[in-house]
C-alpha cells in the first residue's frame, strides 16, 4: 500500500526514549529516536497505531500494537495511558437533569468522577459502545452497555 | 364588459369531435391538436392550433382558419414562457408572430406541439409524442379502494384485532350494565325492602367496574400493540419502495414532503385503523344498544328524550366547522411569532449593527397581541358552545323528570326505571360527541392513505434487465445520439456525441444550466436517455447491472453530502468492509488525513448532522476519501471545487490528482483553470456539445471557449485587487 507504511508489530520494537515522554523505535533495522504513538481510531479500534515523530511525520503503522513484544508494549502504553485518557464508566450512580444540562455521577476505571453534559454529546458506535463528551470537551466510554448494572442501565436509557 | 369572449358560453366539446370537426373542414387528417385558453386579445376564451402535413392553422373558437403558416416557411418555432401565460411565436423571414395564447395551465400541450412540428420539419417525430397521455394521473386511487387497501395492513394481526374487537364489545356490554343495577337498588331494595339483596346488587356493582378496568386496560394495550405493529409494516414498506426509485422521483416530491409520509402520515393511519376503527365499533354499538333499551322501558318517555338530539347533533357539527377555523388562525399566530424569534435570535447581529431592535420588538409585540386576541376568540367559541349545548341537555333532563316524576306519581312507572332511564339517557350524548368526533380523523386517514399509496403505486423506472451483466469496466465511454430532459418534451440535453478513452481525463465546461450535471446523472443511470444511447466498454449501460456500474463510477460532487456518524464511518460508506488502513490511505490521498489526526477522536469523531461539525473543505476532501475508497475505473468530479475557499481548493486539487492517476475521468468545472490541463474539453452550451479541444486548441479556435476563458481571467484580475 502506498500511501500508508504497515508493517508486522513483531518487526517493530519500542523502548521508553532516554530523554522522556517519547519511543526510541527500531523498524526493520533503522533506529528511530523521538518517536510519539498516536491512535487514528482511538474507540473504534484503539490498538491500531501510528508511529510518528515529535513533528508529526510518520514512520509505521501497526494494526495492533498488543502484538509486538510485551517490553515494547509497556513502553508504548506508558505513553498512549497519558495521551488517550479515556475512563470507562462501570457504574452510573445518578443521571439528574439540572439547568439545561445532564450532570452525572459515574464510577470509572480510573475512580469515582462528576462531570457534565451538554447537548447532543453522547454517541452511540456501531459496535454499541457509547461515547460521551462532557462540557470540558473529557471523554467517557462504556464499552457494554447491557453489561452494566440495571440500575445504571435504566438511568442511561432516559438519555441515549 | 366587452363582449370579445370573455365569457365563455360555449359548451366544452371533447377533443376528439373538435379534431374531426378541423378535419372535415380543411380535408386533411390533423397530426396534432392544442387548444388554448386565451384568444389573441388576451381575454379568456379559446382558440385552436392544428398541425396538418406541411402546415399549422390557427382556428377561433367557431374553427374559422384565422392564420395559416407554411412549415418550410418557418425558420423556427418556439414557446415563450411568461408569468401567467405564454405563446408560440414563429420567426418567418426576419420577423416574430405570434400565433397563439395560452395561460401556464396549457403550457405543456404547447411544448409538445413545438416538438412535433420540429419532428416533421427536421424528421425524427416519435410516435409516442403523439399518442402519449402525459397528462392523465393513474396513481390515484378511490376512497373505497384506499380504505380496503389500508384494511389489508390488519390482516397478518386477525387474531389480536378479533381479541381486541370482542373486548370492545364486552366493554360496551360493561358500560350498558350499571343503571340496570340502579334500577333494581332502587325499586327492590330500597323502595321494595328487599333489604338481603343489598350486599348482592353492591358486590355485582363492584365486579361490573373492576372488570370493566381490566378489559379497558387489555383493550388498551393490544390496540396499542397492534397500531405499533401496523404503523411498523407501513414505514418499513414505504422506505424500502423509496430507496429503489429512480432520482426523478426524488425531484418530483421535495425532501420535506417524502419525510412527512414516512412519518405523519402513517401515524394518522394507524390511528385510524386501530384506535378508530373500535371507536366507531363501539360508540355506534352504545348508541344501538342504549336506544333499544331505553325505548323497551317506555318509548313515549324516549321521544322526549331524545328531543335535543338532532339540535346537539347540528350544534356539534357547526362547532367542528367553526373551531376548525378559529384554532387553525390560532395556531397560525402563534407560528407568525415563531417567525420572528427564528428570525431575529441567530440574526441578532443584523438586527444589531441596523439599529432595529425597536423596529423588531413592536412587530413582536403586534404579533404577540394578535396571539392574545385569537386565544381568546377560541375561548369565546367554546364558551358559547358548551354551556348553551350543556345547558339544552339539561333541559332535556328536566323535562324527563317533569314528566316521568308524574308517571312515577301515578304509579305507571317505578322510581328505578326513572333513574335508570335517566341514567341511559345521559350515557347516550358521550357516544354521540365520539362519533362525530371521528368524521375528521377518518377523512384525513382516507386522505394519508392516497398519499401513501400514490408513492407506493410509483414504479422504479429504471431497474435491472434479466439478462442485465456485472463485469470489469475498463473505462471507455462513450455517449451516442443522446437526448434527455426532466420535464417531458423539453431536452436539457440534446444530440450529444462524445468518446472518452480508457485514462482519459476530461473536462466539461459551459454556462450554468448548459446540461453538463445532467450529463453524469445519465451517465450513472439516474435517468435514462429519451433517445440515443451511453455505452461503457461497448456495452449498453441499460444492460449493465446497477450496482456494478455505480461501484465502479465514483462520485465527488459541488455539495458533499455527509451522514451522521464518525469520520471512518462516511469514508468507508461506499466499502463498509474497510480496512482500517484503507481508510487512512483513502485519507492520506485526498489530503484529509492531517485534519481528521487534530480531531481529539481523529477518525473516530462523530461529523454532526450532515456533516455539520466540519467545514466545507473538509467535507469535501471526505468525500473524496469516500470516493476513491471503491478504487472507481470512472471518477465524475462535479464542480468538486467550486465552493471552498483558494487555500483549500490548492488542497483539493492536490487530493485531485491524487485521484485521477489510472482513471477515465471527467471533471465538470465552472473555473477554466481546474479543466486546463485536461487531455480534452468538451465545451456545453443550451444542452449541446458546441466545441470539443484541448485547451489551446479552443484559445484558437476563437469560440465561446475563448469567450469564457477571457471573461474568467478577468475575474480573476478583479479578485486579485480586491485582496490585495
Amino acid at each position: 500500500m502506498k500511501w500508508i507504511n504497515l508493517v508486522d508489530p513483531k518487526e517493530v520494537e519500542a523502548r521508553f526514549s532516554e530523554k522522556g515522554n517519547a519511543l526510541t523505535l527500531k523498524v526493520n533495522g533503522v533506529t528511530y529516536s523521538e518517536v510519539v504513538p498516536r491512535k487514528p481510531f482511538p474507540l473504534s479500534r484503539p490498538n491500531f497505531i501510528i508511529f510518528t515523530t515529535r513533528d508529526g511525520e510518520e514512520i509505521c503503522a501497526v494494526k495492533d500494537y498488543t502484538k509486538m513484544d510485551p517490553n515494547s508494549v509497556k513502553a508504548v502504553e506508558k505513553l498512549l495511558n497519558k495521551m488517550y485518557f479515556i475512563p470507562k464508566i462501570k457504574r452510573v450512580i445518578a443521571l439528574n437533569y439540572e439547568g439545561g444540562a445532564y450532570v452525572w455521577a459515574v464510577e470509572t476505571d480510573k475512580g469515582r468522577r462528576e462531570f457534565k453534559t451538554r447537548g447532543r454529546r453522547i454517541y452511540q458506535m456501531d459496535d454499541g459502545k457509547i461515547v460521551i463528551t462532557d462540557t470540558h470537551g473529557n471523554v467517557y466510554l462504556i464499552e457494554n452497555p447491557a453489561r452494566l448494572d440495571r440500575r445504571s442501565r435504566e438511568m442511561l436509557e432516559e438519555i441515549v | 364588459m366587452d363582449s370579445s369572449g370573455s365569457l365563455d358560453s360555449g359548451e366544452e366539446e371533447p377533443p376528439d369531435k373538435i379534431r374531426k370537426i378541423i378535419e372535415d373542414k380543411v380535408g386533411e387528417p390533423v397530426i396534432y391538436l392544442a387548444e388554448s385558453d386565451l384568444n389573441r386579445d388576451g381575454f379568456f376564451g379559446r382558440e385552436y392550433l392544428a398541425v396538418i402535413d406541411g402546415r399549422i392553422l390557427v382556428l377561433n373558437r367557431d374553427y374559422e382558419i384565422i392564420g395559416e403558416y407554411r412549415l418550410r416557411d418557418i425558420d423556427s418555432i418556439e414557446v415563450r414562457d411568461y408569468l401567467g401565460g405564454g405563446e408560440v411565436e414563429v420567426e418567418m423571414a426576419g420577423r416574430y408572430i405570434t400565433l397563439i395564447r395560452f395561460t401556464r395551465s396549457k403550457v405543456d400541450e404547447f411544448r409538445k406541439l413545438v416538438r412535433v412540428v420540429y419532428g416533421i420539419k427536421y424528421g425524427g417525430l416519435k410516435p409516442e409524442y403523439l399518442n402519449e397521455d402525459y397528462s392523465s394521473n393513474n396513481n390515484s386511487a378511490k376512497k373505497t379502494d384506499t380504505l380496503r387497501r389500508l384494511l389489508k395492513y390488519l390482516l397478518p394481526y386477525k387474531k389480536l384485532g378479533a381479541l381486541a374487537l370482542a373486548l370492545s364489545l364486552i366493554l360496551t356490554g360493561l358500560n350498558l350494565a350499571p343503571p340496570y343495577l340502579f334500577k333494581i337498588l332502587i325499586d327492590d331494595v330500597l323502595t321494595g325492602g328487599n333489604v338481603g339483596l343489598l350486599p348482592n346488587i353492591i358486590a355485582m356493582l363492584i365486579a361490573v367496574y373492576a372488570l370493566k378496568t381490566i378489559v379497558d386496560i387489555g383493550r388498551s394495550y393490544i390496540l396499542s400493540v397492534l397500531s405499533q405493529k401496523v404503523v411498523f409494516d407501513m414505514r418499513k414498506e414505504l422506505f424500502e419502495h423509496i430507496q429503489k426509485l429512480s432520482l426523478g422521483f426524488y425531484d418530483k416530491y421535495s425532501s420535506g414532503r417524502l419525510l412527512s409520509r414516512i412519518t405523519s402520515d402513517t401515524s394518522r393511519i394507524m390511528w385510524f385503523l386501530t384506535w378508530g376503527v373500535q371507536s366507531l365499533v363501539i360508540n355506534t354499538l352504545t348508541v344501538v344498544g342504549i336506544g333499544v333499551i331505553i325505548f323497551s322501558i317506555d318509548w313515549r318517555l324516549s321521544l322526549f328524550a331524545l328531543a335535543p338530539v338532532p339540535i346537539v347533533v347540528a350544534g356539534i357539527y357547526k362547532f367542528k366547522k367553526k373551531s376548525r377555523r378559529i384554532y387553525h388562525k390560532a395556531w397560525r399566530k402563534w407560528s407568525d411569532v415563531n417567525v420572528i424569534l427564528v428570525d431575529t435570535i441567530p440574526g441578532a447581529i443584523v438586527v444589531k449593527s441596523f439599529n432595529r431592535e425597536d423596529y423588531e420588538f413592536r412587530r413582536f409585540i403586534s404579533r404577540l397581541r394578535d396571539v392574545v386576541k385569537a386565544n381568546i376568540n377560541v375561548t369565546k367559541l367554546r364558551l358559547e358552545f358548551f354551556p348553551a349545548l350543556g345547558f339544552i341537555m339539561s333541559l332535556g333532563g328536566a323535562v324527563i323528570w317533569w314528566i316521568g316524576g308524574m308517571e312515577v306519581l301515578k304509579g305507571t312507572l317505578t322510581l328505578g326505571t326513572l333513574t335508570a332511564f335517566i341514567s341511559y339517557m345521559w350515557q347516550f350524548y358521550g357516544p354521540i360527541q365520539s362519533l362525530s368526533n371521528l368524521i375528521q380523523p377518518l377523512q384525513e386517514a382516507l386522505t394519508s392513505g392516497e398519499r401513501v399509496f400514490e408513492i407506493l403505486n410509483v414504479k422504479p423506472e429504471i431497474e435491472d434487465q434479466p439478462d442485465s451483466v456485472d463485469f470489469e469496466f475498463k473505462g471507455h465511454i462513450k455517449f451516442e445520439n443522446v437526448c434527455f430532459g426532466y420535464e417531458k418534451y423539453v431536452d436539457t440535453v440534446r444530440d450529444i456525441n462524445l468518446e472518452i478513452r480508457p485514462g482519459e481525463v476530461v473536462g466539461i465546461v459551459g454556462p450554468s444550466g448548459s446540461g453538463k450535471t445532467t450529463l453524469m446523472k445519465l451517465l450513472l443511470r439516474f435517468y435514462d436517455p429519451s433517445s440515443g444511447r451511453i455505452l461503457i466498454d461497448g456495452v449498453d449501460i441499460r444492460k449493465i447491472k446497477l450496482s456494478s456500474l455505480r461501484r465502479q463510477i465514483g462520485i465527488v460532487l459541488q455539495e458533499p453530502i455527509l451522514f451522521s456518524g464518525t469520520i471512518a464511518h462516511n469514508i468507508a460508506y461506499g466499502k463498509l468492509d474497510a480496512e482500517p488502513e484503507e481508510i487512512i490511505a483513502a485519507a492520506k490521498a485526498a489530503y484529509a488525513h492531517n485534519f481528521i489526526m487534530k480531531l481529539p477522536l481523529a477518525y473516530d469523531s462523530p461529523v454532526g448532522e450532515r456533516g455539520s461539525r466540519l467545514s466545507g473543505g473538509e467535507r469535501q476532501r471526505i468525500a473524496i476519501a469516500r470516493a476513491l475508497i471503491t478504487d472507481p475505473k470512472i471518477l465524475i468530479l462535479d464542480e468538486a471545487t467550486s465552493s471552498v475557499d483558494t487555500i483549500t481548493e490548492r488542497l483539493i486539487q492536490k487530493a485531485l490528482e491524487n485521484l485521477i492517476k489510472g482513471r477515465t475521468t471527467i471533471i465538470i468545472a465552472h473555473r477554466l483553470s481546474t479543466v486546463k490541463n485536461a487531455d480534452k474539453i468538451v465545451v456545453m452550451h443550451n444542452g449541446r456539445i458546441v466545441e470539443v479541444g484541448t485547451h489551446s486548441e479552443l484559445l484558437r479556435r476563437n469560440g465561446l471557449y475563448k469567450r469564457l476563458w477571457e471573461a474568467q481571467f478577468e475575474e480573476t484580475k478583479v479578485e486579485a485587487i480586491k485582496v490585495r
